[in-house]
């Protein structure tokens, strides 16, 4: 593996994937380094009897708790919110909910339309095509028509059916007056895509799907991917992007599960491991001629860091709304409150999105409720709220601070002795103003609804899922790190595709964006031929 | 009374007998708990509410053994609650369990896949509403 590839991807996840697709479509010679290995859809939790206690454990989505070989620590004490993340071909793909609305015409003009932060240096309409070809890969099951977003052409599938759950819910919204829609999301409603099956609602998406209509990359994009000639090497962890006496990346240096040391050289190279991974190995690469680590002229590489900061309602109703059954994220959504209203105090906005209901063993901890107490009148309790249960998540849009930001931390090192991402971050006062409007506004559907009992969870720790922000894209080398097409400033053949590159946030699930944004940039690469001559 | 003898005990009282199940304890679910990761993390933390019970907390009335448990939650809350978690972690994948509750409910017991649900078709009439709105996204200048 010493001969150098057209295009080296770092990262198997939701962009590192589409980039590679769209890449070796072209011809490319492509090849992926993923620290993390092909997980066995036939072997899922779903699949296994202790399905609801693996989430507590294997299958966590938090790192330093599931503590498994291809996981590396992150120092987060620095951080109210838990980083959320998984290490394997597919990424974190391989445990999400599988939301996949677009970002609205607006989240690209915030600085414009409401003074704060960056415009981003595109807009919806340069994305949109790439948005529609990524929910043709993915297969996303949807409804035409919201009037919260701009006309969309039909995407594949018919929606997934929301549930007993929604539907009652969903009338409380129509007597409020407030947008709801079916979620867009990237779940097979029927068969689509090579050897994917149709959702038969089982409930746990994040647990893994045997049947393949849950969208994880490993099982849209990959598979084609390989067939057009890419390479994927697992077990591969990546610790630094090496570059040449001009200055231009010539490749990264990875360590293999049995601790050999190996060095790819590549023509280009691309850089998707999340808005943490991706910061970490740019602050790791460090160089005579990048001091403070790679492409960070600006200081900007792991700053700005942007989560989803959430808050939580749930809502227990005297009949069975079967609330276990059905895609656990994929639900409806309402988007009333997601533009600028100045007189809630705060600009931006929000989303409300239904999840549904637990098992018995969620039900009794209280993921989403408080814990059913123990002792006499416990089983009752948890009779009186499985499968009654239904849950609005809060998500605020998070605006980019610069103090909010991943550095490397001076003692916390990985198993092959790397050292280790910390976080720092703490939420706005702007965050905090939207939670609790967004809180206000859930209770009141809960209470319309006739939820017996409404409890709010003012902000969940464990909600660390999108990474964003830590290598911005902008036009100004002096204020970005990547230019509008995810291309490094001081590099001119490294790009990044993850979620690192997000000038802003937006209030709702970045997943499709991020692809979206990654094919853009892999047909900017093809195009242009961007940095495919520099080591020849 | 050893350590083997009293956790039973305890578990009963935590989650009783119901219907015709005994407790998590009589289930013999005490063995189970060390295996949690949870306990793996912090081994002690039985023992600090085990070595917190009254001499003849045995003999005692259930109602009087559920609040000495209280007041040792009270006194050592983080113990308390590692051993709550670790119980219900063991309770809630207990097949018999599973099937009292799917007698007394629509849910099935055992792994969701490969059977999942029936549920019902999404009937779009419900859309009537709000497919009539004007839209309310912003237009920008691109």
């Amino acid at each position: 593996m010493t001969e150098p590839v057209d295009v080296l991807v770092i990262g198997a996840g939701a962009s590192g994937a589409a980039a590679a697709w769209r890449l070796s479509e072209a011809g490319l010679d492509v090849l992926c380094l993923e620290q993390g290995d092909w997980v066995d859809h036939d072997q899922a939790a779903t699949t296994q009897p202790d399905w609801e206690v693996r989430r507590d454990r294997d299958w966590n989505p938090y790192p330093n708790h599931r503590k498994l070989a291809a996981d590396y620590p992150i120092n987060d004490s620095d951080t109210p919110i838990l980083p959320l993340m998984y290490n394997g071909v597919g990424g974190s793909t391989l445990h999400w909910g599988c939301c996949f609305p677009r970002f609205h015409p607006s989240d690209f003009r915030v600085k414009t339309l409401d003074g704060v932060a960056d415009d981003w240096p595109l807009g919806y309409s340069e994305l949109e095509p790439y948005y529609d070809l990524n929910d043709r890969m993915m297969g996303v099951s949807c409804v035409i028509g919201d009037p919260a977003n701009p006309p969309r052409t039909p995407r594949p599938l018919p929606p997934i059916s929301p549930g007993r759950g929604a539907t009652r819910m969903a009338a409380a919204f129509d007597r409020l007056g407030w947008h709801w829609w079916p979620m867009d999301v990237a779940v097979n409603s029927q068969p689509y895509g090579e050897g994917r099956g149709a959702c038969n609602y089982c409930g746990p998406c994040d647990l893994g799907c045997p049947q393949r209509a849950r969208a994880s990359t490993d099982v849209t994009y990959w598979p084609r991917a390989i067939a057009n000639g890419a390479r994927l090497e697992t077990g591969a962890r990546v610790h630094e992007v090496t570059t040449d006496e001009r200055g231009r990346a010539s490749g990264a240096s990875w360590i293999d599960t049995e601790g050999n040391a190996w060095h790819q050289p590549a023509r280009v190279v691309i850089l998707a491991a999340n808005g943490v991974g991706t910061a970490r190995l740019l602050l790791l690469s460090v160089s005579k001629a990048f001091p403070d680590g790679l492409a960070n002229s600006s200081g900007l590489v792991g700053r700005n860091l942007m989560h989803h900061v959430t808050g939580m309602v749930t809502g227990v109703f005297d009949e069975d709304l079967e609330a276990y059954k059905g895609p656990f994220a994929a639900s409806i959504f309402s988007q009333e409150f997601y533009e600028t209203d100045a007189s809630r105090g705060a600009v931006r906005g929000l989303q409300l999105m239904q999840i549904r209901g637990d098992g018995p063993l969620g039900t009794a901890i209280g993921r989403y409720l408080p814990q059913i107490p123990w002792g006499e009148g416990h089983h009752e309790r948890l009779l009186a709220r499985l499968g009654r249960t239904a849950t609005l998540t809060v998500t605020t849009e998070d605006l980019p601070h610069e103090s909010n930001h991943v550095s490397l931390d001076a003692e916390l090192v990985d198993s092959s002795g790397i050292a280790c991402p910390a976080l720092h971050y703490e939420i706005d006062d702007n965050t905090w103003t939207l939670l609790d409007f967004g809180s206000e506004r859930a209770q009141e559907v809960f209470n319309e609804a006739g939820a017996t009992e409404v409890v709010p969870q003012r902000v969940v720790p464990g909600t660390g899922f999108h990474l964003l922000g830590t290598a911005k894209m902008g036009s100004d080398p002096a204020s970005s790190v990547v230019d509008p097409f995810g291309q490094a400033h001081d590099v001119p053949n490294l790009f990044v595709v993850d979620g690192s590159t997000f000038v802003t946030a937006a209030a709702l699930n970045p997943t499709s964006t991020i692809q979206a944004l990654a094919l853009r940039t892999a047909d900017h690469i093809i195009a242009t031929r961007r940095g495919l001559e520099a080591a020849s | 009374m050893s350590r083997l003898e009293l956790l039973p005990q305890v578990l009963d009282r935590l989650l009783p007998a119901v219907d015709e199940l005994g407790g998590a304890g009589e289930l013999g679910l005490a063995a189970r708990l060390n295996d949690d990761p949870l306990l793996i993390a912090a081994p002690g933390s039985i023992d600090t509410v085990l070595d917190a019970l009254p001499d003849g907390y045995s003999t005692q009335e259930p109602a009087a053994q559920s609040e000495v448990l209280r007041q040792i939650e009270r006194q050592e809350p983080d113990a308390f609650a590692i051993l709550i978690s670790a119980a219900y972690n063991a309770y809630y994948v207990d097949p018999r369990v599973l099937a009292r509750i799917e007698r007394r409910t629509a849910y099935k017991a055992g792994a969701p896949q490969p059977g999942g649900y029936g549920i019902e078709p999404f009937d779009e009439s419900i859309l009537a509403q709000i497919a009539e709105r004007d839209p309310l996204w912003r237009e920008v200048e691109s």
